[in-house]
């Protein structure tokens, strides 16, 4: 009886050892994947003004993304292979979609301006607090 | 199901008369409550503030609400900028070509003052609430026209505001993010944060009192 527990428990271990190998190995290959596939992709953002300084270039579809230096140039954070497509976003201009190409390791988006006509009159006078009923 | 027949009844009454009132059983607490954790925040990457700002929200009101809360509280005016914009503008009046030329080079002042520093003037707060509205799928426009504290509006020969209209439910609302985030103090030029909610979807007959429209049908009242 003794024994015969005992070989259960081992055969439990045994399970959940093996398991536990899996499940490493499987995060092992996983972090393989996604360094060796696919390729680092820099690239400078232009509009009609040149470079546009602070540009944010997403990886569509996920939360990767990274910011343009001053002189709009971005190195993207993980590596891309093709069919990825970067959103290129900017305040003031319209966005931009680049598609990654199987040798793509340079991009140059352009974003178009929009069309805006500025104006603009400020407040000047703090609320009145006694006569708002609806301020919270 | 109850609360649909609620909302669907309500909605054939109200059509009419968008309001705030609508929302009343909404609780924006959470939505401001988001919008205080994202407090400070740099507008370096405006998609993930949106989505930090709206991805735990449940309605498009509750998401606007966090929006509109985050831009009040941490975009400033730039009285410099208003300025300078109103003189060259009425210098210009006259001259198509130049104030196309003035606003092209001014547009990206305004970005750029916007982007680095957060302040901007009333085209910038509505350009930003509509970027940001439309990261999170709710359909806004901007709506440029006349306004003023207590409407002379007859003085005014140019459009002198922006502010926006936004779709909630299918059903059009007004707000104005720059009256509603602060003032400036006329004795120093300088901005203080004073946020008004009434300007935060403000019945269209309240909101026509100090905001004329170029395009008529966008004070949202029945006769238009």
């Amino acid at each position: 009886m003794k024994t015969q527990s005992m070989t259960m428990q081992q055969n439990v271990l045994k399970t959940l050892m093996a398991f536990g190998f899996l499940m490493t190995l499987s995060l092992f290959t996983n972090t393989m994947n996604a360094q060796t596939t696919g390729q680092t992709v820099t690239g400078v953002v232009k509009s009609t003004d040149g470079v546009v300084p602070m540009a944010t270039v997403v990886l569509k579809g996920t939360q990767i993304w990274t910011s343009c230096d001053e002189n709009g140039a971005f190195i993207f954070p993980q590596k891309l292979k093709e069919n990825d497509v970067l959103l290129v976003t900017s305040l003031g201009y319209q966005d931009a979609e680049v598609k990654i190409t199987e040798n793509t390791t340079f991009v140059k988006p352009f974003l178009e301006d929009i069309e805006l006509v500025i104006i603009g009159a400020l407040r000047t006078k703090p609320t009145d607090k006694t006569l708002d009923l609806n301020k919270k | 199901m109850k609360n649909f027949i609620f909302l669907l009844l309500f909605s054939f009454v109200l059509t009419l008369q968008a309001q705030r009132a609508d929302f009343k059983e909404i609780n924006f607490a959470k939505a401001e409550y988001t919008a205080d954790r994202y407090q400070g925040e740099a507008l370096t990457n405006v998609p993930e503030l949106v989505y930090g700002l709206t991805s735990q929200l449940e309605t498009d009101a509750m998401r606007f609400r966090a929006i509109y809360y985050w831009v009040t509280h941490n975009i400033s005016g730039n009285y410099d900028l208003m300025a300078k914009n109103v003189r060259s503008r009425k210098k210009l009046k006259n001259d198509p070509e130049g104030m196309y030329q003035w606003n092209d080079q001014f547009k990206k002042e305004v970005f750029t003052t916007l982007l680095q520093d957060k302040e901007t003037i009333c085209t910038g707060y509505a350009y930003l609430i509509k970027v940001m509205c439309s990261l999170a799928g709710i359909e806004c426009e901007i709506i440029d026209g006349y306004a003023a504290n207590d409407l002379k509006i007859k003085n005014l020969d140019l459009p002198n505001h922006s502010w926006n209209a936004i779709k909630l439910n299918d059903t059009w609302y007004l707000c104005d993010a720059t009256w509603s985030a602060g003032y400036t103090d006329m004795s120093t030029y300088l901005f203080e944060f004073d946020y008004d909610n009434s300007y935060f979807l403000q019945e269209p007959d309240a909101f026509i009192k100090s905001h004329q429209p170029l395009d008529k049908k966008w004070t949202l009242l029945p006769e238009n």
